[in-house]
Formats: C-alpha cells, sequence, structure tokens
C-alpha cells in the first residue's frame, strides 16, 4: 500500500461519522423550526447522499486499481481469529480449574481435559 | 400539515428506491459470491465493492423507510398504507408505530431490521473472518433480495391510493394505540431478524469449509443477542395482552403467539447444545441444523401471521403474499439440506457420553424437549388447516389443549434446569453428585411439604381439580386401555405441588452454584464475600450470566403458576352497589366520560376494599377512537401485587340508567413472570458483556504481531 493511502487512511476512517454528526446537528435545528416530518425528509437525503457515496466507493474499488483493498488487514484478522480460538481454550481451561476447585470435576477426567485444552491453546 | 409542493411524488419515489434496492442487492450479493470463490487474487477487491454496496443497500432501505415516516408524519394520504393506518388525530408515536402497524410496513420495516443487522454485521466483520465474510454477506443479501421481491410484486407499502386521496385517513387499529404495542413489534421484529445472522454465519461456514470453532465464536454474541430479543419480545407481548385484549390471562396459545414463540425455542436449544460442541467436539450437525432450523422458523412466523392462513386477533389482513412465503421456505429447506448433507462427512462426529448424569446428555435431553415442544406447537397451530385440507373438516385447537399437553412438557424442562446445573461435565462420582444434589434435594423436599401443609389455608392447595379435555378410552400400547383425557387432567391437577418443588430445586441449585464458586475464591483468594462474589461473576460472565438467566427462567414459572389459581366474578351493578372476588370487595361509585381529539373513553369509577380497607381507586374503561368507532378498546384496570394481581374490565355502562356491568379476575403470582422477564434479559446482557480490557489486549497483541511479520518480510 502506498504512503499516501496510509497517510489518507486516519482521517477517511472518520469521515462516515463526521456526516453522521452533521447529519444529526442539522436535523436538531431543523425539527425546531420545520417540525419531525421535515427531520424526516432531511434524513432521507442523507442517507440518499451516503448511498450515492457508498455505491461510488464500490464501482472504484473495481475499476480503480488504486482504490484501497486493507490488504494489510488480512494478517492482523487472521492473527485475531487464532487468538480468539486461543483464548476460547484458555477460557475453557480456566473453567475446568474452576469446576475442579469447587469440587465438579474429579481428578481424572481434570487430567485429561487439561491435556487436550492446553494442546489447543 | 399539508403535503408540500416538492414532494408530489414521494410514493413514485418510494416504489422506485423499493426497485433500486433490490437491484443493488442483487449487485452485492453477486459480487459477495464472485469474491468467495476467487482464488485468483481478486477477492479483497471484490470483497471491499461487496461490502460497501452492501451498506449502500441498507442505506437505500433506511431511505425508503424515512420515506414512508415522511409520508405519516405529513398526512400523505396519496399513500394507500398511510391512508389506511393513520389519521389526522394520532399523536406522534403511533404516527411511528403505524409503520409496522400493517401488513405493508411491517415488511418494509422487517427489512430495514434486516439492514441495520446487516450494516452492523458487515462493519464488524471488516477485519475479521475473511473466508466466512463473502458468504455472510451474500447470505444476508439474499434475504433482503426475497422481502425487496415480496414488496416489490405483491405488498408495496408506497402503492398509491385508488382515485382522488381521501381527505382524512382510517386511523390504526385502536388495539394497536397501547404503549406495549409500540414497543413490543419493534423488539419481537428485533429478535426475529437478529436469526438472520447466526444463520448467515452457519451457511457461510457450511460453503467454505470451515467448520471448526470459528463461526460459532463469531456467531456466539449475534445469536445471545437475537435471543434476548426474542424473549423481550415475547413478554412484551404478553404485556400487551395483558393489558390490552381484557380476558385476564397473558398467553392464549393464539397462532401469532405461537409463530412469535417458535424459533425461542430452538434458539435456547442451540444456547445450549453449542456449549457441547465447544466443550466435546461433538453435535456440530445438530448445532448447524438448529440455527438454519431457527432461521426458518422466523420466516414460517411471518408467513403464518402475515399469509392469513390462519385467523388471529394478532394477524395482519388476508393477502396474497402467502405464495412467495411457500416457494421461500421450499427453497430454503432444500438449500439448508444440500448444504448440510454435502459436509456432513466433515460435520459428523461418533457421540459418546461417559455417563447419563452428565451435563452433556442433559443439554441433548433438554434440546429433544426443547424441540418437541417447538414441533408439538407448531403442528397444533397448523393442525385446524391441514385438518381442513386433507378431511374438508373443521378443528379448533383451544388453549386448554396446550395447557394439559405442555404443562407437564414444561415441568420436566424445569427439572431438566436444575438437574443440568448440577451435573459436571463428562462424569460425576457418586461422592461429587451427592454434594451438589443434597441441598436441593432438602429444599424441593421442605417447599413440597410446606406447600401439602399449609398450601390450602393460603390459597394455593397443592392438588387442584381440572377438567379433562377428553373423555375417551384409548388403547396404548404397553399400557392397554387408557383414559387419556383423564389421565392428563390427573397428573395437571398435581403440577401445582411438583412446580413448587421444583421452583425450590432449582433456585436452591443456582444459589449453591454462586455460593460454591465464591467459597473457592474466599478460600484461594482470601476475598470477602461480596468481593468473591462480584469478582466470580465479572470473571466468568457466560457461566454466570447464563445462571441469571436460569433464575429469571425460574421466576417466570413461578408466574405462570399462578394460572392455575386464577379466579374470577362478574358483576352487573347500580351506583354504590358491591361485588367480592377472593379478599376483595368492590363498589362501583360512578361512571365518568372523558373526550379527546382521538377518542371518547367511557370510565366505570370503582373503589377496591380489602379486610374492609379502602386499598385503591380504579377506573377500568372502554375507549372509542374517532376513526373505529365500530372496535371499541377494553382498558382494564390492574392493582398488581408480589403475592396477585386483581384485575378489573369495564363490560359496558348504560348511559341511561348508569348500570355497569364488570368482570373481576384475581391472578397469582402473575407479576414474577414480568420480573422473571427482567431478570431474564440482565442475565443475557451479563453473559454477552464484552470483556473490553481482554479484547483490546487481544487486538493489540494481533496487531503488534503483523507488524512484526511485514516488517520480516521488508527485510
Amino acid at each position: 500500500m502506498s504512503d499516501t493511502t496510509q497517510e489518507r487512511e486516519p482521517l477517511a476512517r472518520f469521515i462516515p461519522w463526521a456526516v453522521l454528526g452533521v447529519a444529526v446537528l442539522v436535523a436538531i435545528p431543523l425539527g425546531v423550526v420545520r417540525g419531525a416530518a421535515t427531520v424526516a425528509l432531511w434524513l432521507a437525503f442523507a442517507l440518499l447522499a451516503s448511498a450515492v457515496l457508498l455505491f461510488w466507493e464500490s464501482l472504484r474499488s473495481l475499476i480503480d486499481p488504486s482504490a484501497p483493498v486493507e490488504e494489510e488487514e488480512d494478517e492482523a484478522s487472521r492473527l485475531a481469529a487464532v487468538e480468539a480460538r486461543k483464548n476460547s481454550a484458555l477460557r475453557a481451561l480456566k473453567d475446568i480449574a474452576f469446576e475442579r476447585s469447587i469440587g465438579r470435576l474429579g481428578e481424572d477426567d481434570y487430567a485429561e481435559l487439561e491435556a487436550r485444552y492446553r494442546a489447543e491453546a | 400539515m399539508e403535503p408540500a409542493q416538492f414532494d408530489a411524488g414521494v410514493p413514485a419515489f418510494g416504489t422506485g428506491v423499493l426497485y433500486t434496492f433490490l437491484v443493488t442487492a442483487a449487485g452485492a450479493f453477486a459480487l459477495a459470491v464472485m469474491a468467495g470463490v476467487d482464488h485468483r487474487g481478486a477477492a479483497p477487491r471484490l470483497l471491499r465493492a461487496a461490502r460497501l454496496a452492501a451498506l449502500g443497500t441498507c442505506a437505500l432501505i433506511g431511505l425508503d423507510v424515512l420515506l414512508l415516516l415522511y409520508g405519516f408524519l405529513s398526512h400523505d394520504f396519496r399513500i394507500r398504507y398511510v391512508a389506511h393506518y393513520s389519521d389526522r388525530s394520532m399523536p406522534f408515536a403511533y404516527l411511528v408505530s403505524a409503520l409496522w402497524g400493517g401488513q405493508d410496513g411491517s415488511l418494509l420495516w422487517w427489512t430495514f431490521l434486516l439492514s441495520l443487522y446487516t450494516s452492523a454485521c458487515v462493519l464488524w466483520l471488516k477485519a475479521r473472518h475473511r473466508e466466512l465474510a463473502p458468504w455472510v454477506i451474500a447470505a444476508l443479501m439474499s434475504v433482503i433480495m426475497f422481502f425487496g421481491v415480496l414488496m416489490a410484486f405483491a405488498a408495496n407499502p408506497f402503492a398509491a391510493s385508488f382515485g382522488v386521496p381521501p381527505v382524512d385517513g382510517e386511523g390504526l387499529n385502536p388495539q394497536l394505540q397501547n404503549f406495549y404495542m409500540a414497543i413490543h413489534p419493534p423488539s419481537l421484529y428485533t429478535g426475529f431478524v437478529g436469526c438472520a445472522v447466526p444463520f448467515a454465519f452457519a451457511v457461510a461456514a457450511l460453503i467454505s469449509g470451515r467448520l471448526d470453532e470459528e463461526w460459532i465464536l463469531a456467531a456466539r454474541r449475534w445469536v445471545l443477542f437475537a435471543w434476548m430479543f426474542l424473549s423481550i419480545g415475547n413478554v412484551l407481548g404478553m404485556l400487551w395482552a395483558y393489558e390490552e385484549l381484557g380476558w385476564g390471562g397473558f398467553w392464549a396459545w393464539d397462532p401469532v403467539e405461537n409463530a412469535a414463540c417458535l424459533p425461542w425455542w430452538t434458539l435456547t436449544a442451540y444456547l445450549h447444545s453449542v456449549m457441547t460442541q465447544e466443550r466435546r467436539g461433538i453435535l456440530k450437525v445438530w448445532n448447524v441444523s438448529l440455527l438454519l432450523g431457527t432461521f426458518f422458523l422466523t420466516i414460517f412466523g411471518t408467513f403464518l401471521t402475515r399469509s392469513g392462513l390462519i385467523s388471529s386477533v394478532h394477524s395482519f389482513a388476508q393477502s396474497e403474499i402467502g405464495i412467495y412465503f411457500v416457494w421461500y421456505m421450499g427453497g430454503l429447506i432444500v438449500a439448508s439440506l444440500a448444504l448440510v448433507i454435502w459436509r456432513l462427512p466433515r460435520l459428523r462426529r461418533p457421540v459418546h457420553f461417559d455417563a447419563v448424569l452428565s451435563r452433556e446428555a442433559m443439554f441433548v435431553a433438554n434440546n429433544w424437549l426443547l424441540l418437541g415442544i417447538c414441533v408439538f406447537i407448531a403442528l397444533a397451530t397448523t393442525w385446524p388447516k391441514i385438518n381442513e385440507w386433507l378431511w374438508d373438516a373443521r378443528l379448533t385447537v383451544g388453549a386448554s389443549f396446550y395447557n394439559a399437553w405442555l404443562a407437564p412438557a414444561a415441568m420436566v424442562l424445569f427439572a431438566l434446569v436444575g438437574v443440568g446445573t448440577l451435573t459436571p461435565w463428562r462424569k460425576g462420582t457418586p461422592k461429587l453428585l451427592g454434594e451438589a444434589f443434597r441441598g436441593p434435594l432438602v429444599a424441593a423436599g421442605a417447599a413440597l411439604a410446606a406447600h401439602v401443609a399449609f398450601g390450602r389455608r393460603l390459597g394455593f392447595p397443592a392438588v387442584i381439580h381440572i377438567d379433562p379435555i377428553y373423555d375417551n378410552v384409548t388403547t396404548v400400547w404397553l399400557l392397554g386401555p387408557v383414559n387419556v383425557g383423564r389421565t392428563l387432567a390427573w397428573v395437571d391437577g398435581h403440577l401445582p405441588a411438583v412446580a413448587t418443588s421444583l421452583f425450590a430445586f432449582n433456585l436452591a441449585a443456582l444459589m449453591q452454584e454462586f455460593w460454591r464458586g465464591a467459597r473457592a475464591r474466599m478460600r484461594s483468594r482470601a476475598e470477602s464475600a461480596p468481593v468473591a462474589l462480584t469478582r466470580l461473576v465479572s470473571r466468568n460472565r457466560r457461566r454466570y450470566g447464563g445462571y441469571i438467566v436460569h433464575i429469571g427462567f425460574a421466576l417466570m414459572m413461578l408466574g405462570f403458576l399462578g394460572a392455575a389459581y386464577r379466579t374470577e366474578a362478574e358483576a352487573t351493578l347500580r351506583p354504590g352497589e358491591r361485588f367480592s372476588l377472593g379478599r376483595y370487595e368492590l363498589r362501583y361509585d360512578r361512571p365518568e366520560m372523558l373526550r379527546n381529539p382521538n377518542r371518547r373513553e367511557v370510565h366505570g369509577k370503582l373503589t377496591v376494599f380489602r379486610g374492609g380497607r379502602e386499598l385503591a381507586r380504579i377506573s377500568p374503561a372502554r375507549f372509542i377512537y374517532t376513526a373505529r368507532q365500530e372496535m371499541p378498546t377494553t382498558e382494564v384496570s390492574i392493582t398488581s401485587g408480589l403475592r396477585e394481581d386483581l384485575y378489573v374490565v369495564m363490560a359496558s355502562i348504560d348511559p341511561e340508567t348508569r348500570v355497569g356491568h364488570f368482570k373481576a379476575f384475581v391472578n397469582p403470582l402473575t407479576v414474577w413472570i414480568w420480573i422473571g422477564g427482567v431478570v431474564m434479559v440482565l442475565g443475557v446482557m451479563v453473559a454477552m458483556w464484552p470483556d473490553a480490557s481482554r479484547a483490546a489486549e487481544a487486538a493489540m497483541r494481533a496487531r503488534r504481531a503483523a507488524d512484526a511479520a511485514r516488517e520480516e518480510e521488508a527485510a
């Protein structure tokens, strides 16, 4: 990914929130002055504009080779998934240790399950 | 406010947006499928395009909802739906709730909620589950496409009024102009629609072949969220029926009520059986089938409510949309079966239980029971129609039939909840099991003895008389001739005693779990009891959140038990006359007439006495709405307490003689249903509350590892 895209991305992330903020900020005085029906119409317009932008970006992903594809997220995403599975095995280990501590799991079963979850983790 | 000049084309514009989002959903679906099957490196680009197109589609659906809302708020009666479900006198809140008050609008609302879920899921998936994401998006888009087709071709909420638009609308059904009705359908829809996301994950796992725990972990919070709203929606539905229908009860086994609860049973089964898959790696076919089945039941429920197939006080008007649902449900069954059969060799694992008294065996038993109850309700609901088709005979399945058969099944479920809480995974030694069961069994025995000894004196006898629902003798295999009706009535009559002891058993089992966990922490970490209990719950949210849900369930069962002791009385009174029911005496004071722009209100003013003392002044009423004078509503008066509710209905008042006709019910323990519902929701929130610090830590570690890998590659 190019440096320019990397610099642009943090800003780009805030654009949807900024648009949402502006839409709500405009809606409040509009509601006070013109009533709820006008607010509905204004928010409808904001959604229409968002839809147009989203479809444009979608199209750009297909036809513009310089459009971002967020490739760098792939590795983090994969590792996060692995991390989640590891956490799940660690939680299971904690669970069986807890069950043993309150006398709900025998020693033999605990040893067998512990070996399995440790291997998974 | 009159429609302004510039919005002359709202009906046409709304319809245009409807067609547009149908096309864009199909585009997003195609892009997602291409991203899923692409192996030549274009997948990230296609996936981004699909994600953005899906979000754009959701924005268009939101736009359509806002256009319809604008139609209601500006009283644009050129839109037939607006003219049919609103009028100029309706307050703002009911104008908003009219969005989902009728057939066409409720389908748009369904689609809108699905678009909210889809947006949230697509945004959440941005950096996660790359292999599953395209298929999740494709599955969600396919559901949106179905509802788009339905509205575009059979139930367009923007269809224009015939001829000249009316000056005023017909108004919302008065029974829907109720606070609980304003919040019950959105909650129930949120639960119903929420089942589409776990369904999408199950489909994605089956198509992509990633059948390990990844999709289960990914779908977990979505499942809990949908389950929570299904529960809230059903409880609010009971509250609405209790407050608005005026027959004294909260659940009449009406076809639409039944349709609303069907997915709840299968999703509850999934929530339990998925733990067995996580712990033991078994029941994969079962779990994936439960999620596919749950989604099917949400569509089936929507079909029952909207097709006009079965008449109900809750159902929408008859329409032509039924055939679309039939085709879609047929497609769903074929596609789901094909996917499961295709992946069967990879899903199937030999199931072996080490002991009958193990948690996994209890989960399997409760799953069969939950599924059995679900199938029973579905069959009984549709049986009158099946009977009509097959034998051309009319048949009604009443509430007494459901109550007679399902009350014993509910008791077995209640028992399994308690036993399942106490049994360990795999197997327990007799010593461990003895220690676990001793306390709850003693509590159950004590509760049973107390109920038998003091119940009648307190107005809650341990055994009650129930009239049999049949009186014919049937030959039952191995048992010989049995009078099924009388046997069932005998069993049902003894259930209050069973329910009391099971209530005590469950509460004692759950309290014991909290106590044993806290005690283990107090011993090992030298913590005080409150600190140990707080940390125990906060560090094991899933387990103890589940236990809190079970406490809520037990409280609800206590409330349902109260229905067995319901008493009622009717009286026709002149002002100043009295009548009594149970511990209460009611004096009819006077009638009162009130008017507001929306309706006329006829109140019967009564004073309630208990033990000779004035307890409350109540005012049951009939509301006659301006727009629908032929449909007066019953506004009941409920004096609620922990022991019982006094529920008073005013049937009529003669304006000339001022003679009033009243009906009163004493509903024991009903308030515990609502308390139990709140506790259940709290429990789910505890279970699904994210562990912020742990999630942030995991994300940071993953990001660091990714950075390190990239740097290494660059070097």
